[in-house]
């Protein structure tokens, strides 16, 4: 099966928030390709992508399931190489970086949401939030603890910051993940389905909580997720299907 | 940076209870058994009094023997032999003789001490050099016109004459002999077989031992060279001595000469007639054990970690997600292995001591003061260093290095 992820759309989406108006592009996706080789058979996730994503946009991403949609996020978050294509990052492009430079960009540049949360499950709920800070040179361990708690109690788990993982719901852990991606105060948050796992009381919170920190932060978002509605509420609604693009 | 890895360890290892506990388990066993066995035997082969010179002393207690219409034989020498052709062997060369300890009587209030006594001439007191807390040992003189005297152990003295009091010039009575003590010497543990007795008191030969023409009874043949140098020079003047015996057409005598650590090795395994070569066997044996040993904390640490690759796959690649760079996670990796090895090391440390203890007290090695050897320790645990690295840190190394999405790929949580 090939997927084929179509080129951004250009024509305005229907917007619920407040534009901010398109800043400097942080994103640069530029005839990005990536091709799953596996032994039997080779799977095109993406083709062709070009896509700029401005800073202070908050972007939303749609689309059937095996699309590429994740692995978009893998790339554009500098956790996975395109097969082909080229990727700036504040007009630089991203092969250009060393490991640790990139190292460096992951953790000041960017928070990750995962699909599936993907926390440590040895490490109790505050110190996976402070996972980001860990690595930030300057951060001592109090402070690093003052905001891993602070990101917690904006998400709502400040009363479990000594559980672990596993003694958590679901849906709790989808927001121990949202804290851990907010702790580090990142420019981009790319969010892979990050109400998937709530309910829709609470993933109405987790998505106001992104509106606000897009607007009151200028933090740019990426989400990918399957709600229309929430959708709606973001500036700009990249969609696609196998093989076609709809605006 | 290292503090807070320390803390990760930390909290890793304390999560991972069952993990923890197995390595540990593993390390500090291999460790435990490594140090008794090394303080075991340095304390029946190492340098300590009576035999403080061990690059000095050469042991004769056995000798190949054929005689004519039958085969080989290793047999001990007789007195007879030792005295009448091997008593000089050159100037600087101390010879002694004794026999083998007998189970002797003594009585207290009525009450029976069972006691170890070691027949020896005068120049046993020469050849070793036992620590004398009162007296001195008997002359060779003494020795040969079989003066009723004895040397008596520090314990002896203190179960006969009672602590504190004075036993020098005393009597003591054993077997209805009655003995004059003219010397106490600190305690020797039974490892310590070529000297080992509770009193020490002038040979005399049974009938047998002296019995020209007989060359096998139960005697030994000891023999303190000046130098550690002069030592080959001892060996040929034994041979040289050996060959002037004279022998019937078809019989021919050859002394195998041992050094400390050889009988020790020759007493542990010959006596069971598995081999002919006790040394090399010894060395083969314990070398085999040592890497043994080592291995199976490597082998444990190995599969553990195999085992939790995957676990461990999916924590790279969220630590990589948020910033973590290969080298970081290399050094947390390490760090932990090393934080599990040195807790396992002490631990074993412990053990071994503990066991020690309680081994310096019992009859098994009476008299036995021993200490787990440092070195040893040191030795040990930077080979367990070395093997837990290769098994904890070298793989990981290998997933850091991975792309965050490969390692995310590993597991779904
Ligand atoms: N490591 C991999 N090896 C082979 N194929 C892969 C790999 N990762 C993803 N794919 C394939 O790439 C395509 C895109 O996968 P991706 O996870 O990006 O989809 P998605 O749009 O996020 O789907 P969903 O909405 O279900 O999360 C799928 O067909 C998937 O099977
Ligand atoms: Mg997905």
């Amino acid at each position: 099966m090939t997927n084929l992820f179509a080129s951004a759309t250009d024509s305005p989406q229907p917007v619920a928030a407040p534009v901010a108006g398109p800043g400097r592009a942080v994103l640069q996706l530029t005839g990005i390709e990536k091709v799953y080789q596996t032994r039997t058979i080779e799977t095109v996730a993406l083709n062709h992508v070009n896509l700029t994503i401005h800073q202070g946009e908050f972007v939303s991403v749609m689309g059937p399931s095996g699309c590429g949609k994740s692995t978009l996020l893998s790339i554009m978050g500098l956790l996975d190489e395109p097969t082909s294509g080229t990727l700036e990052l504040d007009g630089r492009p991203v092969q250009s970086y060393s490991d640790k430079e990139l190292a460096r960009l992951r953790n000041h540049k960017i928070g990750f949401v995962f699909q599936s949360y993907h926390l440590i499950n040895d490490l109790s709920v505050l110190d996976n939030v402070e996972l980001p800070l860990l690595y930030r040179a300057g951060v001592g361990g109090k402070e690093r603890r003052q905001r891993a708690y602070a990101a917690l109690e904006k998400v709502g788990l400040g009363a479990r910051t000594g559980h672990f993982p596993s003694q958590l719901s679901g849906g709790q852990r989808q927001r121990v993940a949202i804290a851990r991606a907010l702790a580090g105060e990142p420019e981009i948050i790319l969010a892979d389905e990050p109400t998937g796992n709530l309910d829709s009381v609470m993933g109405e919170e987790i998505m106001d909580l992104l509106l606000t920190l897009n607007r009151e932060q200028g933090t740019t978002i990426v989400m990918v997720t399957h709600d229309e509605q929430q959708a709606l509420k973001t500036q700009r609604l990249i969609r696609f299907f196998d093989g076609s693009q709809v605006s | 940076m290292f503090f807070s890895y320390l803390k990760i360890a930390w909290k890793v290892l304390l999560r991972r209870k069952f993990f923890t506990l197995i390595s540990l388990v593993g390390i500090s066993f291999t460790l435990m058994i490594l140090l008794v066995g090394v303080a075991l035997y340095d304390r029946a082969a190492g340098a300590y009094a009576p035999e403080q010179h061990p690059d000095r002393l050469l042991f004769g207690s056995y000798m190949q023997l054929k005689m004519s219409g039958n085969g080989e034989m290793k047999v001990r020498p007789s007195y007879w032999l030792i005295n009448q052709y091997l008593r000089k062997l050159g100037p600087g060369t101390q010879v002694g003789i004794s026999g083998e300890v007998q189970a002797v009587a003594a009585y207290v209030g009525g009450r029976k001490l069972a006691l170890a006594l070691k027949p020896t001439d005068g120049g046993f007191w020469q050849v070793l050099q036992f620590r004398f807390l009162a007296g001195r040992p008997y002359s060779e003189q003494q020795a040969r016109s079989g003066e009723a005297v004895t040397v008596i152990s520090a314990r002896t003295a203190r179960q006969y004459f009672g602590a504190g009091q004075p036993a020098v010039g005393q009597v003591l009575e054993a077997n209805e002999k009655r003995y004059r003590v003219v010397g106490v010497v600190a305690d020797v543990p039974t490892m310590r077989f070529h000297a080992y007795a509770d009193l020490w008191a002038p040979y005399e030969p049974s009938a047998l031992e002296r019995q020209p023409e007989v060359p096998f009874g139960e005697s030994e043949l000891l023999m303190l060279a000046s130098s550690a140098a002069a030592v080959p020079d001892m060996r040929a003047a034994l041979r040289r001595a050996v060959a002037a015996i004279p022998m019937d057409d078809d019989s021919r005598i050859a002394f195998l000469p041992s050094t400390l650590g050889e009988s020790v090795a020759d007493r542990l395994l010959a006596r069971y007639n598995w081999t002919s070569k006790p040394v090399q066997l010894f060395q083969a044996l314990s070398g085999g054990a040592v890497a043994l040993l080592l291995l199976l904390p490597a082998l444990n640490l190995i599969s553990m970690n195999v085992s939790r690759m995957r676990e461990r796959a999916s924590e790279i690649g969220i630590r990589k997600a948020f910033g973590a760079t290969a080298g970081t996670l290399a050094g947390q990796f390490v760090v932990e292995t090393l934080v599990l090895t040195l807790l396992g090391g002490l631990l074993g440390l412990l053990l071994a001591a503990t066991l020690l203890r309680g081994l310096s007290g019992s009859y098994l090695a009476a008299y036995g003061d021993f200490q787990p050897s440092l070195i040893v320790f040191g030795w040990a645990l930077a080979a367990t260093l070395v093997f837990g690295l290769l098994s904890g840190a070298y793989p990981a190394w290998r997933m850091a290095r991975l792309s965050a999405v490969e390692a995310l790929k590993h597991a779904r949580t």
